[in-house]
């Protein structure tokens, strides 16, 4: 059995809808991140499944790019996760809803 | 090509990070207000170097990075509001204390993505430009992180931020999918040949979630909910530098994604998009009046995302007179929105939690005339009062937007500005009639005096004698 484009597809789609879902449901600061690496990964593999079925590079080295972007925007993240520790002794964002009106 | 590229806006901004890091390393010791006045230099001689590009239309890097006059012109503006940023950030300095040069460092890093991206031929250069505005973003709005304000305004940036750009990112790729590039120009002949079709294709799906994307940098209707929440807790200058670099870089995007990728939309794609301008209108203006006497710095973010309905509407006309609104619109609201926010760094100089309640600005023009009536300038210019330049830059939108026929879109738009008056005038009565909380006077040094003269003056000026900047914008397009 060979895999088709589609189904690489789907399981991107799902992915990315897992990750969407978890950025709006959880309320925990990491978990939020994670879902955010989550949908990164989802596109990572929708460049790569084109780019292979394609036959063509550019997704592959967007894929590579989109890989750096996530670890930076991590990197951030989690800065901003230990600021909110630090003031709050808690990461979850209810901690931080404050502003208001 | 090295010429061009070693003269580019781009190749300085990075010497100036590069630098400003050395200086941290060699001269920690350096007084923050010499690094904010070398800097400053420093952009004004970029500014020149970025003119004397003028006139030049190329491709460079494997077609990823296009400088024309469009381009030019957007360097030149991102460059100037930066110098006004500085300025305003000059009065921040002595909260920051040591860490001033990666203050500076990191809106010099935001320029650099402001003027790549309108450089930006290919959705990848696109993509990473609006992620190096973002991610220097989501650092200096938590810069001040002794409040707690500061922190929460990160936290939803942050979150709001990545999750849009993951969209437009995943957008991207179902654009790559379909036409196996991510170059501007060969988009455009598969939009073309794909939108004559009329189901709704994989292209379709990713250039809504890019639109979306963008849409979250210009706080757009769906994406706006983040706006006010960051623009009161960022520190002010961050909140100017929202306002006015990210969000004019924005419609920038916007501008060259629809004239160099797409090609023209059809009627369903300008309808959905008349409606968000719309909503985003009413949003914006209607959500602004409950806000008086409330926070001054998220009853601009209301005001803002007004604006930029206005700055929609201009783009759905999709014609040359729509894009010169636009540009008009967008250089005149910067001006108006920059003395502002130097205004409201100059009323509060003891900085002592940068909340800037309304109630600060009560009776403004007793306390410091110079104040009280570059408020008053600057203001009506947002209100679109006559003379002002403001007023030009709303009559021109909605005269295009007639033009096409969209009757009742320019109507919301005229309805709209009506309701904006009844609070722009509310902070015109608040600083012209109502008594000073606290009646000492403010002392601004000459060089402010000096610059709000300036800004003040070229409001007026671009208000009355309209033709020059019009003359200019009419060559980018």
């Amino acid at each position: 059995m060979t895999l088709s484009l589609e189904n690489y597809l789907i399981v991107s789609g799902m992915l990315f809808a897992i990750g969407a879902l978890g950025v709006m449901t959880r309320r925990n600061l990491i978990m939020i991140l994670l879902s955010i690496e989550i949908m990164l990964n989802a596109v990572n593999l929708s460049f790569v499944a084109f780019s292979s079925y394609g036959d063509n590079v550019t997704g592959q080295v967007s894929a590579l790019f989109v890989i750096a972007i996530a670890a930076c925007e991590v990197a951030i993240g989690l800065a901003i996760a230990v600021l909110v520790f630090q003031s709050q002794r808690t990461i979850s964002t209810d901690a931080v809803s404050r502003l208001k009106g | 090509m090295l010429s061009l590229i070693s003269r580019s806006a781009e190749t300085g901004l990075i010497i100036v990070v590069v630098a400003l890091f050395a200086a941290r390393l060699t001269l920690p010791r350096l007084k923050s207000g010499v690094v904010s006045k070398l800097v400053i230099t420093v952009f004004a001689l970029l500014f020149l170097l970025n003119m004397t590009l003028w006139g030049s239309k190329t491709l460079l890097l494997q077609d990823a990075f296009r400088l024309d006059h469009f381009a030019l012109f957007f360097k030149g503006f991102f460059l100037l509001a930066g110098i006004f940023i500085f300025m305003i950030a000059g009065h921040f300095q002595d909260t920051l204390a040591k860490r001033i040069y990666e203050f500076y460092s990191l809106f010099t890093l935001a320029t650099l993505g402001a003027c790549f991206l309108v450089s930006a031929n290919n959705f990848l250069v696109l993509f990473l430009s609006i992620e190096l505005i973002t991610f220097s973003l989501y650092v200096l709005t938590t810069y001040w992180r002794t409040q707690i304000t500061s922190i929460e305004a990160g936290t939803k940036y942050l979150v709001v931020g990545a999750f849009s750009s993951a969209m437009m990112l995943f957008g991207i790729s179902f654009i790559y999918g379909t036409t196996q590039t991510i170059n501007f120009h060969d988009c455009r002949s598969a939009f073309t040949v794909l939108s004559a079709q009329p189901s709704f294709t994989l292209l379709h799906l990713g250039l809504i979630l890019v639109l979306a994307g963008i849409g979250f940098k210009i706080s757009a209707f769906p994406f706006q909910l983040w706006a006010p929440d960051v623009y009161q807790g960022a520190p002010t200058p961050v909140t100017a530098f929202l306002a006015v670099v990210s969000k004019s870089a924005g419609f920038a995007a916007l501008m060259r994604l629809v004239l160099l990728a797409t090609g023209g939309w059809n009627a369903v794609w300008i309808l959905m998009l008349a409606l968000i301008a719309a909503a985003t209108l009413l949003y914006g203006n209607l959500g602004a009046i409950p806000q008086l006497g409330g926070n001054m710095k998220r009853f601009l973010a209301f005001s803002g995302i007004g604006h930029a309905g206005y700055l929609l509407m201009a783009m759905i006309c999709q014609n040359a007179q729509g894009y010169q609104a636009l540009i008009y619109y967008l250089v005149v609201y910067a001006i108006a929105t920059l003395t502002i926010f130097l205004g409201i760094v100059l009323t509060d100089p003891s900085q002592s939690d940068m909340k800037h309640n309304m109630s600060d600005f009560q009776g403004l023009l007793a306390r410091s005339p110079m104040l009280g009536f570059s408020f008053f300038v600057a203001i009506l210019s947002l209100a679109g009062v006559p003379p002002m330049a403001g007023f030009f830059g709303k009559f021109l939108v909605i005269q295009a937007v007639i033009e096409k026929g969209m009757w009742l879109l320019a109507l919301i738009g005229a309805v709209t500005i009506a309701i904006s008056l009844y609070y722009y005038l509310n902070v015109i009565k608040l600083i012209y009639a109502d008594q000073p909380n606290d009646t000492s006077s403010i002392k601004i040094g000459f060089g402010y005096q000096l610059t709000f003269i300036c800004l003040n003056l070229s409001l007026i000026f671009l208000g009355v004698f309209q033709a020059p900047l019009l003359h200019l914008i009419a060559k980018t397009i």
